[in-house]
């Protein structure tokens, strides 16, 4: 490789990753600005209709940067940008489509969070040269899918805690702080069944094929990636347990979604606390 | 008719019954329908000489809203004109002039405007806010306008009272929240469900409440509606009201299984024990599966058991929680009518500014006409002089333009005072004088026209 080759391959990964840190940050602050906007609209009811919509936008806006991270080659924070682009986009179609933009007073201040712990933390994901994985579509698969169910498990935490707000009130019948554009307990029951069951068919897919990659594609396991391995199965099992307990034991709604918020926080720990310790 | 208004005052009069100042039976008796209000306005404009007119007639208030002149005008001719709409639309009890008096109110000019402009936005309405009045107050004015009774007055300040009322709706509060108990349930059974449609309703009872509720809840399309009644009759007798079938009045030994289909139970009976039980919704529950299940019990005393609330997925709602909805929102209502009045005096503000500007422009075209007649004949007058032959053409031209310059300065200023009139001046005062100092040949022109 001559000199003048190799400086123009670091150039252009410069570039890569200054472009990436900055799109990076974009994205931060647009998830930011749309939950402080999401936020406002709760108190302003002379304008919240422009409140919403420009919170919306920020969203979008969010979005799009967040998904632009993914087209950018890189070794950091993939599954993290699939997340949140995730999170954005299902918080925009849902805003749109059903008028839940209360939702957004909860999934932007989420994915805020989940940017911000990445940028401090990081997601413990591993260069290339150190992994012992062999890339190839089926990590890609493996990683993309994953991360699209912990999204829609964060989709159905923000629906939860939305329904347990609601039937909390309408219970307690604390009737005058029920708002008049807060979506039903109807609909937001329907809204955590579909991410529920979402999230859980990506995760089983995500677990499936993290099982055939650890078959034939590593090249070796190491002894910390068993628990992360584990740590999986059992937020595989809470997952089925909670739709088990909705459609076969007939728990009530308000325990789905107390079950919805806890795997979500078993999520949490497997994402931050254990990735470091395994592949992918 | 005399064009120039400046001399012929118009004075805006209303004068009416409504729920404050009549009870029942005399609104009733001074309700006229459409077809008689068609007959009897053009009757009482031929016999009175009104020059404007429109008639709202409602359940709640019978009033006549017109313009007639100042030197026309009198109380006892609107009285008369009142009873004589009456009379014509073949009444057949007669209301005395001292009943009617006791029962109405007269506004002129200011407060009739602004009565006019509350009506349409509901603030004189019994129940502040509804929605009806404006629409009542629109075919009032339609039917006015169809047979031709309605003015150039009337027809800009009926203008203004909707425009205001629209205003009022938008802007404020007061339409937005309901109290009406069967209509707080259903939007409380809303707050569960989201869309109504998708769900089936029961209606225990077949009283006045339960009858009430069972519309509100027919006017939102529920996937079915139900009625359960001791007596199987009455049950029947209040569902061919909303225009359902037989197959749709069941027992009160149905309830469980009606329960089990149901998702929105309202419950009304004057029965003094309890219809629905802990036990049997507890048991309806189990089998449901996490479907949701809103009992609403606005009977007294209550028929659903309280302990009902504490059931996983079931949302209990008697009659204090509605009331105390009910109460909230009239409480607001009351502070959104506040905010609305000042919307109401703004609407008169427009009026009167409209009417105040009536007058001017004719005067100020006609007090124009009589300056450029002055200079022309005056001009003519000088230019045939001597002393004026030997001007040439373009001084002649520098002349007259210096004398249109002053005319039109003159008419300027006196525009600028007419419409924007110094403090404790009105315009159709300064109108007037203009009139009375520049134009009285002009009044004894049209005087003579008029004979």
């Amino acid at each position: 490789m001559t000199i003048e080759t190799r400086l123009r391959e670091e150039w252009e990964s410069s570039l890569a990753g200054l472009t990436e840190k900055i799109v990076t940050n974009l994205a931060l602050f647009a998830f930011a600005a749309s939950s402080v906007v999401y936020l406002l609209s709760f108190n302003s009811s002379y304008q919240k209709l422009l409140f919403r919509k420009a919170a919306l936008l920020w969203m979008v806006l969010a979005s799009v940067l967040a998904s632009s991270v993914l087209l950018v080659p890189g070794d950091q924070g993939q599954a993290i940008f699939t997340i949140v682009a995730a999170v954005g986009w299902m918080t925009v179609y849902t805003h749109v489509r059903y008028g839940t933009s209360h939702l957004g007073a909860f999934m932007a201040p989420l994915a805020t969070l989940i940017l911000l712990v990445h940028s401090f933390v990081g997601d413990g994901a591993i260069p290339s040269g150190q992994s012992t994985l062999e890339p190839g579509l089926f990590v890609y698969l493996h990683i993309g899918l994953s991360a699209l169910g912990e999204a829609f498990a964060i989709f159905a935490c923000a629906t939860s805690l939305m329904y347990l707000r609601q039937q909390r009130i309408l219970k307690k019948k604390m009737i005058s702080q029920l708002r008049n554009d807060f979506p039903s307990l109807d609909r937001l029951t329907r809204l955590l069944l579909m991410s529920l069951w979402a999230g859980f068919i990506l995760l089983t897919i995500g677990l499936v094929t993290g099982a055939v990659m650890n078959q034939f594609y590593a090249h070796e396991i190491r002894p910390q990636s068993w628990l992360k391995i584990l740590w999986a199965i059992i937020v595989w099992v809470w997952y089925l347990v909670t739709l088990l307990a909705r459609n076969v034991f007939n728990w009530p709604q308000r325990r789905i979604a107390q079950m919805s918020l806890g795997g979500f926080l078993l999520l949490t720990v497997a994402f931050f606390g254990l990735l470091p310790l395994g592949d992918g | 008719m005399v064009k120039h208004l400046a001399y012929d005052r118009p004075v805006i009069f209303c004068l009416g019954a409504n729920h404050k100042t009549a009870d029942i039976e005399v609104r009733e008796h001074l309700y006229l329908s459409d077809e008689e209000l068609s007959a009897g306005i053009p009757h009482i404009m031929g016999l009175f000489q009104f020059k404007e007119l429109f008639v709202l007639s409602t359940c709640n208030r019978f009033e006549l809203l017109g313009v007639d002149s100042a030197k026309d005008l009198t109380e006892s001719k609107i009285f008369d004109a009142y009873l004589e709409l009456q009379k014509y639309s073949g009444k057949t009890r007669d209301i005395s002039t001292e009943e009617l008096r006791k029962n109405c109110y007269v506004h002129y000019d200011r407060e009739a405007i602004k009565h006019a402009i509350s009506v349409a936005s509901s603030l004189d309405s019994l129940v502040i806010g509804e929605t009806q009045i404006t629409g009542q107050f629109k075919s009032a004015v339609n039917l006015a306008k169809h047979i031709e009774v309605l003015g150039p007055l009337t027809n800009r300040l009926s203008q203004e009272a909707l425009a205001t009322a629209k205003k009022v709706r938008s802007q404020t509060e007061i339409g937005k929240k309901t109290i009406s108990i069967a209509h707080v349930a259903i939007e409380l059974a809303k707050k569960v469900f989201g869309d109504i449609s998708e769900h089936k309703v029961l209606i225990i009872g077949a009283g006045e409440m339960s009858q009430v509720a069972a519309k509100y809840a027919f006017k939102h399309n529920p996937k079915s509606l139900y009625v359960a009644n001791r007596t199987f009759e009455n049950g029947i007798r209040m569902i061919a009201d909303l225009g359902l079938s037989e197959g749709q009045v069941f027992s009160l030994n149905e309830l469980g299984g009606l329960l089990n289909q149901v998702d929105i139970v309202i419950s009304s009976t004057s029965s003094q024990d309890q219809i629905v039980n802990y036990n049997l919704v507890k048991r309806v529950m189990d089998s449901r599966r996490s479907r949701s299940l809103v009992l609403i019990d606005i009977a007294i005393p209550r028929d659903i058991d309280s302990r009902c609330s504490q059931l996983d997925d079931v949302y209990l709602f008697d009659i204090d929680d509605l009331k105390q909805v009910v109460d909230t929102n009239f409480d607001e209502r009351k502070r959104a009518a506040q905010k609305a009045s000042s919307l109401v005096e703004e609407g008169v503000a427009n009026f009167e500014r409209w009417l105040d500007a009536l007058p001017v422009g004719p005067a100020i075209a006609d007090f124009q006409g009589y300056l450029t007649g002055i200079i022309e004949k005056e001009v003519k007058k000088t230019m045939a002089k001597d002393a004026f032959r030997e001007m040439s053409v373009a001084q002649k031209d520098h002349l007259e333009s210096l004398l249109k310059a002053i005319k039109s300065r003159i008419v300027q200023d006196v525009s600028k005072s007419l419409k924007s009139p110094p403090e404790s001046h009105y315009p159709d005062q300064l109108t007037e004088a203009i009139r009375v100092l520049f134009l009285q040949h002009l009044v004894e022109k049209e005087k003579k026209g008029e004979k």
